[in-house]
This record gives structure tokens, sequence and C-alpha cells, in this order.
């Protein structure tokens, strides 16, 4: 096993309730180092071409990475992959908190889950142990109630709880998985995938933390980053969160405005950072906010995360469902032409409480409130409300329905691009999807190399991909580290800005793969620098890991997810921007800003040109597959279909690649064994339970129904391997 | 001479707490942006809006007028 790692994946089916360990070697370790490229393994090699993401066939892999559970900040990531619900496309997310460190201090470096449970349940592991149990009392629940009852019901309040809410239930297109009731994977509707498994959570407790190989040079890289917060680029971002960038933004005419017409927003500072800060923060009152208002991940010294409250009035909030992000404010409040900061902390809470991605849930509300003060919905498409921009209560009512997919709100739970599909009408005119995912709050009109990575990018529009355009100038020693050297005018799209997004979406893939905070990690405004990621990369595993070798790793997932892609026949022809970029927007410093559609189309050519793509579908070359240790994905010239390939992807059905990607190169099985886990109240794995429960409609479970299930439950089927030696405690 | 000052986002930090990111500052006649940078101990990238309108680190400055400066927007979420 490799210093850092715990060398064990869970694997579960939720079919059948059968579980085992599965013990990789080493050389899996180095090649995809964690995180979504460890993920991807596993969807490649046995997920079929073709499968409903609703499915039972889906496969939901949950990684963290190579640094999480050590000291150093930035490492308590953990990634989900499985095909999206919400694009058809490859489905994409990272999640911080506390759960990926303590999953390793639990004795895992992942969990793959295949097929779909009879009736809900959730997974306890605890120390390289694990059953599954009945969630029948969990189901319906939102998520701090549900993380109250594991608590109590496991007698432990350290028990890091991975789950879904009431909206990952209704399977609404862009569920999250959601941590700590305020962290979540968000983007691309991973919740629904784990709703339609009827996997309600998933909680882990452990003890032993990872090897190192070099602990003093990892001791030395941690004191670093502790001490330099304070003089960094990343200060602001510790003390106002994400939320500081607000007032740039709206300075730069990119902060999206009445869904995306506009990148100036008139009332910017009522939902700026400092705003945020100044009043709503906890612990304002007394000015204690640095105290009580600021969260963190596991062992992370900027403490970027926001602790909110509403005291009073109609959007009364509590402060564990955390606070918005700067995405957040945008989407709920300058997307839809609101300023009233308590309705956007509400509503960001009631994404946290339902489980739902706050970027796709506001975008598609702003992209339903601009369809109806156009005229192309009227009141009986809403169910007779009415949507006006600005409308704060509305804003927080529909976001509630589409929690609960209810009237109107289940059809917005769609997303906006399937929504504008089933409407027509012209509706799709103002959408502002790629792969119909929803973009985040960075304005492409403004910062040029964003319009070809939210359209190249294999999981939809996204932000968090690449390093944005300001960072190329602004960061010259720091872009030097990853071979850029050559900064170019604003608003420039030419080969250069082309070669930056993709050097830059390698080390970004990268991030995703060793698993680490882009706060913490990155090519600029980061605390640690490229050089520095590999220096902690290289202590902790004992290999010696460069630069080049980080941004082959991010090139080996990018190209694994758009291999997944390509098997499903989706390539250059869905990388593609919303009509609406191609029009200049209105108002502010980026009055009359558009995106070129020839321009944009010359990009997309030298990209895939850099990238080694096939220029006219888009997809991996096999030469490109197989100078990235990728063979295996590839048949007859072409990315390969897995196994029982359905005939929707003809490149696969082609290229008949069962032989091949059932292979697996570098891994091996071992059996399960472990005794139970002695716990209060199962006496029997669900798994084994012979009559299959009818799926509870979503509503809370009383609490004397929960313990009757509790009692009912036989003991657990003791199935866990070996674990680790004893280590420090937490 | 004195400008009027708007410190935005983490840069209102080189300002005492309280001020909340606004105050004055007195310059030396003919100052530029830049010195005002280097006085106010600015080091991270910043844009500098001088009576609204973007100005680069070699304008000239004059008597009362009032300066916005906003960080750099950056990649990622920052
Ligand atoms: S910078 Fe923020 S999001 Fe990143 S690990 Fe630290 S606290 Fe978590």
């Amino acid at each position: 096993m490799p210093y850092g790692y715990t060398g064990k994946i869970l694997h579960v089916d939720l079919t059948t309730g059968k579980m085992h360990v599965e013990q990789p070697l080493p050389d899996f370790y180095r090649r995809y180092m964690g995180g979504s490229a460890m993920g991807m393994h596993y969807l490649l090699r046995d997920m079929r071409a073709g499968t409903d993401p609703l499915g039972a066939d889906n496969v939901l892999a949950l990684f963290n990475g190579l640094l999480t559970g050590t000291a150093i900040s930035g490492q308590s990531r953990m990634t989900a992959v499985a095909k999206s619900p919400l694009t058809g496309c490859i489905g994409d997310s990272q999640g911080g908190g506390f759960f990926p460190a303590e999953l390793k201090f639990a004795g895992f470096d992942g969990i793959v889950l295949r097929g779909q449970s009879p009736r809900p349940v959730y997974l306890w592991i605890k120390d390289g142990e694990f059953e599954l149990r009945d969630a029948s009392h969990l189901w319906g629940r939102i998520t701090g109630d549900v993380e109250d009852t594991l608590h109590a019901e496991l007698d432990d309040k350290r028990v890091e709880v991975l789950q879904i809410g009431p909206a990952g239930e209704n399977l609404v297109r862009y569920a999250a998985i959601m941590s700590m009731s305020n962290r979540a994977n968000g983007r691309t509707g991973l919740g629904a995938v784990m709703g339609s498994k009827k996997l309600k959570a998933i909680a882990v407790r452990g003890t032993h933390k990872p090897e190192v190989a070099d602990k003093a040079s990892l001791l030395e890289l941690t004191k670093w980053g502790a001490k330099t917060v304070p003089a960094s680029d990343v200060a602001g971002l510790g003390k106002y969160g994400t939320a500081e960038v607000v007032s740039g933004q709206h300075r730069a005419g990119g902060l999206p405005t009445r869904n995306f017409n506009s990148g100036s927003f008139d009332d910017w500072e009522k939902i700026d950072g400092t705003t945020l800060y100044d009043t709503r923060l906890k612990g304002a009152e007394n000015g204690q906010q640095d105290r009580f208002g600021r969260d963190t991940c596991y062992s992370c010294a900027v403490r970027c995360k926001r602790v909110s409250e509403v005291a009073e009035g109609p959007y009364k909030t509590e402060h564990r469902y955390g606070g918005p992000e700067y995405e957040t404010l945008a989407t709920f409040g300058s997307y839809c032409a609101i300023d009233d900061l308590d309705a956007i902390i509400r509503a960001n809470a009631l994404c946290n409480m339902y489980g739902m991605d706050t970027i796709s849930c506001g975008a598609t509300i702003a992209w339903a409130m601009e369809c109806f003060e156009k005229g192309r919905i009227g009141l009986e498409d809403t169910g007779g409300l009415t949507l006006r921009f600005g409308d704060a209560a509305m804003m927080v009512k529909l976001t509630e329905m589409i929690g609960k997919r209810e009237g109107f709100g289940a059809l917005l739970a769609e997303g906006s691009a399937r929504a504008a599909a089933i409407i027509g009408r012209g509706t799709d005119e103002f959408l502002i999807t790629s792969k119909g995912q929803e973009a985040p709050a960075h304005m492409p009109q403004v910062k040029r190399s964003l319009a070809l990575v939210y359209a190249a990018n294999p999981f939809g529009a996204d932000h968090q991909s690449h390093e944005h355009d300001p960072s190329y100038e602004s960061y010259p020693v720091r872009m030097a580290q990853i071979g850029l050297d050559k900064p170019q005018e604003k608003l420039a799209l030419n080969e250069e800005i082309v070669r930056y997004a993709m050097v830059t979406q390698h080390l970004y893939s990268a991030l995703d793969s060793i698993n680490v905070c882009q706060f913490v990690f990155g090519p600029a405004w980061q605390l640690y620098d490229t050089e520095q990621l590999a220096q902690a990369a290289s202590a902790v595993t004992g290999w010696p890991i460069t630069v080049p070798e980080l941004l082959e790793v991010g090139e080996r997932r990018l190209n694994m997810l758009r291999a997944f892609n390509a098997r499903e026949g989706i390539g250059r022809e869905s990388d593609t921007l919303p009509k609406k970029f191609m029009k200049p927007l209105s108002g502010g410093t980026s009055d009359g800003y558009m995106i070129d559609s020839n321009q944009f189309e010359a990009a997309l050519d030298t990209y895939y040109r850099l990238c080694e793509w096939d220029a006219v579908t888009g997809y991996p070359t096999p030469a490109k597959l197989n100078s990235l240790g990728l063979g295996w994905l590839v048949v007859n010239g072409k990315p390969a279909a897995a196994k029982g390939a359905s005939d929707r992807s003809t490149a696969a059905k082609k290229a008949g690649a069962k032989k091949q990607a059932v292979k697996k190169p570098i891994a091996k099985k071992v059996a399960a064994k472990k005794p139970a886990l002695k716990t209060p109240v199962a006496k029997k794995p669900i798994a084994k339970a012979k009559t299959a429960a009818k799926p509870k409609p979503a509503v809370r479970k009383r609490a004397a129904q929960a313990k009757a299930v509790a009692k009912r439950r036989p003991a657990a089927k003791k199935t866990a391997t070996k674990s680790k030696p004893a280590a420090r405690k937490r | 001479m004195r400008v009027e000052l708007r410190l935005h986002g983490g840069l209102r930090e080189l300002l005492p707490a309280a001020a909340r990111g606004r105050g004055e500052l007195e310059l030396v006649p003919g100052a530029a942006v830049a010195d005002l940078l280097a006085q106010l101990g600015v080091q991270r990238k910043v844009v500098v809006a001088c009576n609204d309108a973007e100005v680069p680190a070699t304008h000239a400055l004059q008597d009362g007028d009032k300066i916005a400066i906003f960080s750099a927007v950056s990649g990622g979420q920052i």
C-alpha cells in the first residue's frame, strides 16, 4: 500500500447488498492519484454506454485524495462521478468539509456504488467495518434532521454524514450530495443518482490517520501555509468568503444580472461579501464573526466557509445551514435581480436542507422569470404564479417548490434546458446552459477563455475547471511553473489563450484527482503554487512527483471524461454555447460585450488540435489515449464502450469493445471477512432482508416509528477487511 | 491634496476596521495612482477607478478625486 492512502476501496452493490473490499496495486494509485480520475476508472471499466443515469446500472464513485486526512490545508476533498441525470454526459462534482478526511480515517480511499436498493438504506462505516442499514426512518427528512438522528442513533457526534436531502429522493436533476448539512458536491445532479439508488446516507467514523513517507517535509509545508495565510491573496477569501469578489465582478462587468442580460447589478453592495460579513454572519452583532461566523474544512487554515443566520422575519434561518458562496449570492441575487440578502440566505439554506445545487437552482428560476416577463410562459404554465425579476418572496417560494417537486417546481426540477424543451415557444432563447448545465456566475463575455471551457468541458458549464483570464498577467512567476509565459490582452481568444485554458485545465483536472481545494492549491492566487503541490504530494507518497507528472495526471483524467462522453456519442456537436452569449450585454463596464461565434469556433478548432483530439468528432484520438496509458479504452481506433454497451453508443458498438473494456490491469479483489460492527441497533444487514419495502414517500418519519424500525433490525453481517494498524487519534 | 477613498472586498483591511473601507488620504500634489497604492500598502493586483472611470497606475490625481479600489477578479471562485 502506498503512503498516504489506505489501500482499500469499498464496493457496494445496492441491489444485492453484497459488499467487498478491493486492494489495488501501487501502480493504480500512481496512475490516477485519487478523486475524479480514480472514480472514472470504474465508470469506464464497468458501465454500459447508454445507461439510464437514474437506473440501477449507473455507477456512482466517491473518492477522496492523496493528501486527504493529513494536516495540510485544503486536503479534505471528495469527488463524486457518475453519469449525470442533468446533462446525460459524464457527471463530476467536488465537495469538502470533514467527511473526506473521516472516510480515510475509517479506512477507505473511495467507495464504488452500483445497483439500486429495494428500499431506503444507509451505509455505516466504522474503522474498516461496514454494513447497510435501513433508512426508512430517514427518508423524506431534511439534512439537519438526518444528521441529528444518525448522531443519536450511532451515539457519536463525530460521525460524518454524507447524504441526500428530499430533492435527491425526488430526483431533482440538480440534486446535490451534502455533508455537514451545508457542504455540497453540488453540480451535475449526482444527489439524484444517489436518490435513485435509494441510498439516503453514508455515515463514517474512523480513527486511523494516513501514514506519510516524509513527515518533516510535509510538516514544513503545512506550517508555512498556516503562517502565510494572513499575508497571502487568500486572506480576503478567508475573511469575507468567496463573496469577496462581488464588488470586483460588478466593476469588471462580470456579475451576471437578470439572467445574463447584463454584467452589472446596481444593488450589488447589498449582496456583497463585506455586507454579509458585517450584518449576517453569526456573531456580527458584537463583532465576533471571525470566531463564530467562519467555518472550515478538516485542518484548513483559510477558513473561508460562511456561517450566517437570519434571526427573524419571513426568511428566518438557523446557522447550521451555512452561508451563501459568491455563486449563490449571484444566482439567487443578481441573476434574479434580487438584493434582499435575507432572502438569498434563506434560499441557500433551503438548498442545503433539501440538497440542491444553488447554481442550477437559482439560474433555473432566473430563466423562468425572464420567460414569464417576456411572455413565453404564462399563468397557465406556472399554476397561477406571477414571476418577475426582483421578487424575492417568489424566488424563495420556488426554491422550496423545486425541492419538493411541487406544482411548477416539478418542471423547474428538470433543469432549465429540459424545461425549455418541454415548454417550447422559444424559451430556449433565454437559456444559459452548456450541455444542459446552467452557467455559473463568471461571464465568458468578460473572461473569454470561459467561452471555450464552458462549451468544451465534458460535464457542462463549469467555472472551476481552469484558471480564469486575469491570472495569466497577474501571476507571471507561478504561471511560468507550468510553461505559461505569454500573457495576452484582455478579451483575447487567440491560440495562446486557448493554450492557457488547456494547460490550466490540465492542472485543475489534477487538483480534482489528487483532490485538493482549488482555493489552497493552484497556479495563481492560491495559497500554495504548483511546485509546492508537487512537493506535498511527494512528501506524502515518497514518490518523486514532478509538475509535469501532475499535468499528465490531469490530462489523463480529462481524456477519461471525454472518452466517457465519446462512447455515448457525445462530442463536438455538444461543445456549444447558449445563443444568449452571442448577443451584446447591456449596461455597466461590459456594455456591448458578446462572444463572436466565428472566433469561438476557431478557438474550438485550436483547442482540439492542442488536445490532440479529433477535430470533427471532438473525441480523444487513439494515439492520445495510448500515450496516457489509456489504451484499454481504444478498440478499432475509437474510444470503446464498456461491457454490454447498448445500441446508443454506435462508436462503441462498432468497436466491439467488450473484450477490452473489461480488462482490469491493476486491481485485485479481496474477499471481505471481518467481524460485524458492534452497534446498539443493527442485528442483520438490511441487504439480507427478504422483503423489499415500498419506498417511503417524502414525509418525515416520527421518532417512535424510527425506534420500531431499529428494533426490528437484525444483526449486521461481518464483512470488513483487516483494518490498518493503529494510528493517532483525531 | 486629499482624495476620497473607497476600498472594496478584502482591501478594506488596509484601513481601520471601523472605517469599513471608507476614508480620506492626504497625498503630495501631483501624486499618481501608483503613489496612492504604495502609501496604502496595496500589494495585490487591483483595479482603480477615479471618479468612476478605470485608470492606470500612472494616472495623476487631483484634489477631491473619488477613488475606488477593487481586487482584480481572478480565476476559480475568487
Ligand atoms: S479554503 Fe475554504 S473550501 Fe478550501 S479547504 Fe479551506 S475552508 Fe475548505
